[in-house]
């Protein structure tokens, strides 16, 4: 996180900082290693501490590098997981869609992380129901309604386990944060002026609410 | 297709297991060139016919073994492995690691880092030979088998520049790097530039570093501070980078050596200012280590070697003896599931067999009270009580994945994993305000699989939590003292190191959270789990041996970290990458051996001797040590386990010369005195910030000071600034020019305000 700076590696792409965040359990980590290694692992463990990892994925004819950072989701967690929000261009608020709980703590999450990254609520977010493959508890429209009454977050249903879906959630959220970033692009020296900072927010100035 | 050239290949390149339930893996490594670019990859063999296969499942040599238990005997095959495909760009690898012995781990420059691959035949020179066509390869001089790895165009600039005696490190341009290395032309800038290298990257970093509200504040507190007492101003904030000025070796050699004769600690001067300086003190550490010895471990205890330890009624009649066998050693699995019910507190030592007949059916009774207490529960009265529901829901969701590729868990409806339920439903009954918390799943496991009974492994259980609660402490804080602590021991056995995670943002050492929070159990193979637990739980030879174990990880690892010069993100990645991969009985060979040199070692800080438990000696006690001593001492009460103690919430500042570890001359420790209770783990106080009267906001926001992409690679474009602000005050205490700009050096600084802030040595993530 502390060297998280959007930057061109290599003359090859921008690198830009996700934040999973949600319930325990509800598969930040698996959808984290299906957009990553296309894998899922039935035996995998919930995470402890924090982890990340990369790839490259390309939207409009540019390369972009996105560093996905997968946090310990019990409460007790808390004052170690928050440092590592700052600096985070885009975050997917995620629930499991068989688990009404993990939904309705959405808005906490959503409410920590906008504390804690110091950033406007006109921020990339996505909201992700995962595990579209089990039995609902969620319907899609009462999520669709919690996106739009919070400032029409992006919405969409995944399953990690059978890889629908998971790919196209960090491309739309990528979407979401080229739109949001927009303005700034015509900016002179945009490497100067992207970068995130302490008191303002990276993308403060995008005012105009396109989403 | 896509066109590729196949450049090298080698058959028969062996994954090297970690432990005893893994197997070697067969493979092909190959050099690609692809798309103007090269690669290396690896790819199993079995895999080769299948391509879309991106993971090799090997099971074919399952082994099947049984163990035996009272109640049948439970079958355990050896863990099915996945084996990866490693496909590395070679601009993005950073270094690699090449022991004569043939074994290879690819280090990307983004921290991540790969299996150990086995040359056959242990000759690797023809993949090295083929390597070094697309990159320069330089060996480390401190590590022989590590090599890092340049562009080879940078290497050329960098060696004809280090030939004119500008650049005294060729690889130091290189310092200014982004996530995935350096750009080409931010490169070139830095080395195109003469005299230091660091001022150069002043200049470089004023380009990327953004704008921080906070840094005009600090900066205009520094100057009415200088303006005070410029003198003691400009020596602490120098002390400060001392540090980073050591680390940049002949640099510093320069700056030493102008000071002349035996006052070549700049600190020397600075011996009292502490009280000038509110919320520092200064510990001078006059001492050196000695070497570190050699130790040498033992093989298991074994069923004979124990029943020699026992009198005629089946009890032990040396505990004391026996820990310290189990600590040398370890015990023969056959043995295991008896003494780890010794070890956590669940039989008296001195118990005879009867007696531990009797202390086995009360305890059966307690346990199912506890078990009937939650297992009853109505879904109308779980209805009405939600701190049970919580804790309930987290242990349904844990325990299923929880060590769920062990034989001994896997597979669906497995009753183990319903056994691993009931424990930790119990223990929320037997301790409801501690509850669940996430890591416990992880500390039950191993302890079910080798006690095979649901009873013992609970009150085992409840004698691990006793001595590990703290690590789930409401607010966290058993877990920072411990990162606290362990950044004690780091500052006193290898103060460069420590220099240069202070420098690269990362002395909170927050990425050995994970290894602390489950005492390496996510780290580790099984059975070497299994083995460092009975050697911990042995309380041999002192508290807080896990401490010395973390840093033994960290002493394996801190060339690799420092020679590629990774940040926080890259060391958390690598840190990461280590698991499954450590050699745990080398591992507590050393940890032991730092434990030799420390009890060996005079001066040795008062803070490490409370740490693990050793009797404070006289030369710790006099001078100015003294002081931290007294409150190190009373600052915290701590529970009475052994597994905690009094640490101050501080940051270190560590300097020394930076030589060879072990052989350092003085270094100086800081401390901040006042206790910090931020809800934000990770955020160190901005302590420099506040000593040099700045706007250090200590708890009043939660939100962390500052952004963490500021002062991404700066500090070693510091020197520059702090040195010509350290030149002014000289000149300007010596009187020698009145009138000079004391404010140009900080105009400079302001200029580069996120270097400054930086500068004064904020520290967070």
């Amino acid at each position: 996180m502390s060297n998280h700076r959007r930057t061109k590696s290599r003359g090859r792409c921008t690198v830009l900082k996700v934040v999973i965040l949600g319930d325990g359990g509800v598969g930040k980590s698996c959808l984290m290693n299906r957009f990553v290694s296309d894998r899922f692992d039935e035996n995998s463990f919930h995470t402890i501490g924090v982890e990340f990892l990369s790839k490259e994925i390309e939207l409009n004819g540019e390369t972009y590098s996105l560093q996905i950072w997968d946090t310990a989701g019990q409460e007790r967690f808390k004052s170690l997981r928050t440092p590592f929000y700052r600096g985070s261009d885009m975050c997917l608020l995620t629930f499991a869609l068989d688990d009404r709980q993990s939904f309705q703590n959405l808005d906490t999450w959503r409410r920590e992380f906008i504390h804690y990254a110091d950033v406007k609520a006109d921020f990339p977010f996505m909201v992700v129901g995962n595990k579209l493959d089990l039995p609902r508890a969620v319907t899609k429209e009462e999520a669709e309604s919690y996106c739009t009454a919070n400032g029409d977050l992006g919405y969409c249903e995944t399953s990690a386990k059978d890889a629908t879906g998971v790919e196209s959630a960090f491309l739309a959220c990528l979407r979401r944060y080229v739109c949001t970033d927009a303005p700034q692009e015509a900016v002179p020296l945009p490497d100067t002026v992207q970068l995130g900072t302490a008191g303002e927010p990276s993308k403060g100035f995008c005012l105009s609410g396109c989403s | 297709m896509e066109e590729e050239t196949l450049v090298y290949q080698q058959d028969e390149v062996h994954t090297i297991p970690t432990s005893l339930e893994e197997l070697s893996v067969a493979g092909r490594l190959r050099i690609i060139e692809r798309r103007h670019s090269a690669y290396i990859e690896w790819r199993c063999s079995d895999d080769e016919s299948n391509p879309d296969n991106d993971w090799a499942v090997v099971n074919k040599s399952a082994v099947t073994f049984t163990h035996h238990n009272s109640s049948g005997s439970v079958e355990i095959s050896t863990p099915r492995r996945h084996v990866r495909p490693i496909s590395v760009e070679l601009a993005d690898l950073g270094s690699y690691k090449l022991t004569i012995e043939g074994s290879l781990v690819l280090i990307q420059r983004d921290g991540s880092t790969h299996p150990a691959l086995q040359f056959p035949g242990k000759d690797a020179e023809y993949f090295v030979e083929v390597l070094s066509r697309y990159v320069a390869i330089k060996r480390s001089e401190k590590d022989s088998t590590l090599f890092l790895l340049r562009d080879k165009k940078t290497a050329r600039i960098d060696d004809q520049l280090s030939a004119l005696g500008l650049v005294s490190h060729a690889s130091r341009g290189s310092r200014v790097r982004k996530l995935h290395g350096s750009s080409s032309s931010d490169s070139n800038r830095s080395r195109g530039s003469p005299q230091h290298t660091s001022s150069s990257q002043v200049e470089l970093h004023s380009a990327v570093v953004p704008w921080t509200t906070a840094a005009p504040q600090r900066v205009m507190g520094f100057i009415s501070n200088f303006r005070r007492d410029p003198y003691t101003t400009t020596l602490t904030t120098l002390s400060k980078f001392y540090d980073i000025v050591l680390s940049e070796d002949d640099w510093a050699e320069g700056f030493v050596s102008e000071r002349g004769g035996d006052d070549l600690n700049p600190f020397a001067s600075l011996s009292g200012l502490d009280n000038l300086e509110p919320g520092f003190q200064v510990v001078t550490l006059k001492g050196k280590l000695v070497e570190r010895p050699r130790v040498e471990r033992l093989p298991p205890l074994t069923q004979l070697e124990y029943s020699q330890h026992c009198d005629v009624d089946g009890g032990v009649r040396d505990p004391q003896l026996l820990k310290r066998r189990i600590f040398k050693g370890g015990i023969h699995p056959s043995l295991r599931s008896e003494l780890w019910c010794y070890l956590l507190g669940y039989y008296d030592w001195s118990s005879s067999s009867a007696q531990r007949e009797v202390r086995r059916n009360e305890r059966l009774v307690e346990y199912q009270k506890l078990k009937l207490q939650w297992s009853t529960m109505t879904a109308d009265q779980e209805l009405r009580n939600s701190g049970f529901r919580e804790r309930k829901s987290l242990i349904e969701k844990d325990v299923n994945r929880t060590d769920r590729s062990h034989p001994f868990y896997e597979g669906d409806d497995n009753p183990n994993v319903q056994l691993l339920h009931n424990i930790l439903m119990s223990y929320v009954m037997f301790n409801f305000d501690l509850g669940y918390v996430q890591g416990m799943s992880d500390l039950l496991a191993p302890i079910l699989y080798v006690t095979q009974n649901e009873c013992a492994a609970f009150w085992c259980f409840v004698g691990y939590i006793d001595i590990v609660h703290r690590n789930f402490d409401m607010d966290q804080s058993g877990m920072k003292e411990q990162l606290l602590g362990l950044q004690h021991l780091i500052a006193v056995i290898d103060p460069e190191f420590m220099s240069y995670l202070e420098s690269s943002e990362s002395a909170n050492l927050y990425f050995c959270f994970r290894w602390l929070l489950v005492r390496f159990k996510r780290e580790l193979s099984y059975s070497d789990t299994l083995r460092l637990w009975e050697v911990l739980w042995s309380q041999e030879p002192c508290k807080n041996f896990h401490l010395l174990v973390a840093a033994a990880i960290l002493d394996h690892e801190r060339n690799t970290i420092m020679e590629n010069k990774f940040e926080f993100t890259e060391i958390l990645k690598h840190i990461n990458d280590t698991s499954q991969r450590l050699n745990l009985e080398e591992l507590l060979c050393s940890a032991e051996a730092i434990y030799e040199q420390l009890v060996a070692s005079s001066d040795v800080p008062a803070a490490v001797l409370t740490l693990l438990g050793l009797p404070l000696k006289p030369s710790s006690q006099d001078g100015e040590a003294d002081v931290s001593v007294g409150e190190l001492a009373s600052e915290k009460c701590v529970s009475t386990d052994e597994e905690t103690s009094p640490l101050e919430s501080s940051r270190i500042i560590s300097a020394g010369p930076s030589s060879s570890r072990g052989k350092k001359e003085n270094f100086v420790l800081y401390r901040r005195c006042d206790h910090n209770d931020d809800d934000d783990f990770l955020s160190e106080e901005d302590t420099s910030g506040d000593s040099c009267g700045g706007a250090g906001d200590n708890n009043a926001s939660v939100v962390p000071r500052g952004d963490t992409s500021a002062t991404d690679g700066a500090p070693r474009g510091l020197v520059g600034t702090v040195t010509s602000i350290l030149g002014s005050a000289v000149r300007h205490i010596a009187g020698e020019d009145a009138s000079i700009d004391l404010l140009s050096p900080i105009s400079a600084a302001l200029h580069n305000e996120g270097l400054f802030e930086d500068a004064i040595g904020q520290q967070y993530l």
